[in-house]
């Protein structure tokens, strides 16, 4: 090994040392092992290989068919999604200001007038199609108006009082001196007849006072 | 963002997080805890993050809310690490993406979700890169990793001629 002569920077000057088999170290593509090859052959089907290993891998390819059609193969090793979904992702969900004024005053005001359209316009409908729907009623329990009776005349019976004249010389006689009984006819009380739809029991009687005439007995005793 | 705007995100990409975290931990419970926290934290910053950018904001707040429940569970698989010699189990299926789904079970989490966040939602592997925090170079070695994994998986099983 030589040293140069500047004593002030001494340093070393290479030799020239060769390998002496340079050739050994040499490799080709086909050299590669299988690992190897697969790795190259993934990457050439992702189109990842640079421009000069592209080059080489084409090489490679053209000396031999097969190692191309196998590295084609990587090209199927791809993973399609399954259609897989979050039940939870609706909670996730913010609420926009917009969507927040939308469901604290539109929305009740909305609801409010479809109630009161509903109110307005469908209420005489119904009207109209209950008076046209005609009375339900089934023969059984339906009750004609000639088959009500007439209530009885109300009879106002009026009985004077029998005048008593007692003989205070026989105080055991008693003398009754005249009866009048007056009877009267009073009108019947009319009451509404509506045809019923229910099964009812009527009972198409009036009620009105009677009067009976009577004698009271303790008047007789307190004459004296 | 608005408020409508953060609807619009739950409406979006709500499923899209979910499907993602779902299936990197394979627990439905833990999944909703999840992405309903990961909104929670987007409610409280709603005025402070874009709309062009809440998507992979959304990814990025879940992938780390997942590392860090997966961290504190020790029954959940290992985020950087599996057991090679349960990688190849039996095979009933013969449905090419179901099988590809049991494979991906087998991997390490991180390599999930690399793997996840390319074919479900397509991004490019800076983006993957900018989620997961790792570096551009590390998402593409961990997604090669991951398709050889998932190819061996296929070949060990038979459904893989």
């Amino acid at each position: 090994m030589a040293i140069n002569d500047d004593m002030d920077y001494p340093r070393l000057t290479p030799p020239d040392d060769r390998y002496p088999a340079p050739g050994n170290l040499f490799r080709s593509a086909g050299d590669l092992t299988d690992e190897q090859f697969d790795l190259l052959a993934a990457a050439w089907s992702e189109n990842a290989l640079p421009d000069d290993s592209l080059a080489e891998i084409e090489a490679l390819f053209a000396s031999d068919p097969a190692k191309k059609e196998y590295a084609e193969s990587f090209g199927q090793l791809r993973l399609r999604p399954y259609d897989e979904k979050w039940n939870g992702l609706r909670s996730l969900l913010r609420t926009t200001p917009t969507a927040r004024i939308i469901r604290h005053v539109l929305m009740p005001v909305l609801a409010a007038a479809a109630v009161i359209f509903a109110i307005l316009f469908l209420r005489p409908v119904t009207d109209k199609q209950t008076s046209i729907k005609a009375p339900v009623s089934s023969p059984e329990v339906a009750m004609a108006p000639e088959t009500v009776k007439a209530a009885p005349a109300v009879v106002k019976e009026v009985i004077q009082k029998p005048e008593l004249s007692v003989n205070k010389a026989s105080p055991a006689t008693v003398k009754i001196t005249s009866v009048t009984a007056v009877k009267e006819e009073l009108p019947v009380p009319v009451r509404e007849q509506t045809v019923k739809t229910t099964p009812v029991a009527v009972t198409a009687r009036a009620e009105a006072p009677i009067i009976k005439a009577g004698i009271d007995s303790r008047e007789l005793l307190a004459v004296e | 963002m608005t408020v409508k705007e953060y609807n619009n995100a739950v409406r979006e990409f709500g499923d899209h997080v979910y499907r993602f975290i779902y299936r990197s931990i394979r627990d439905s419970h833990r999944a909703g805890d999840i992405v309903q926290d990961t909104y929670e934290k987007l409610w409280r910053c709603v005025t402070e993050i874009e709309y062009a950018a809440v998507k992979a904001w959304l990814f990025t707040s879940a992938y780390n809310r997942m590392i860090d429940v997966i961290r504190k569970d020790s029954r959940l698989v290992d985020v950087e690490f599996y057991d090679d010699a349960s990688l190849y189990a039996e095979e009933s299926s013969t449905d090419l993406n179901e099988v590809l789904h049991h494979a991906l079970e087998k991997l390490p989490a991180v390599q999930r979700s690399v793997i996840l966040l390319r074919d479900y939602e397509g991004y490019h592997y800076n983006e993957i890169a900018e989620i997961t925090g790792l570096t551009e170079h590390q998402v593409k070695t961990y997604i090669f990793r991951g398709r050889v994994a998932l190819k061996n998986y296929l070949v060990k099983t038979s459904v893989w001629q």
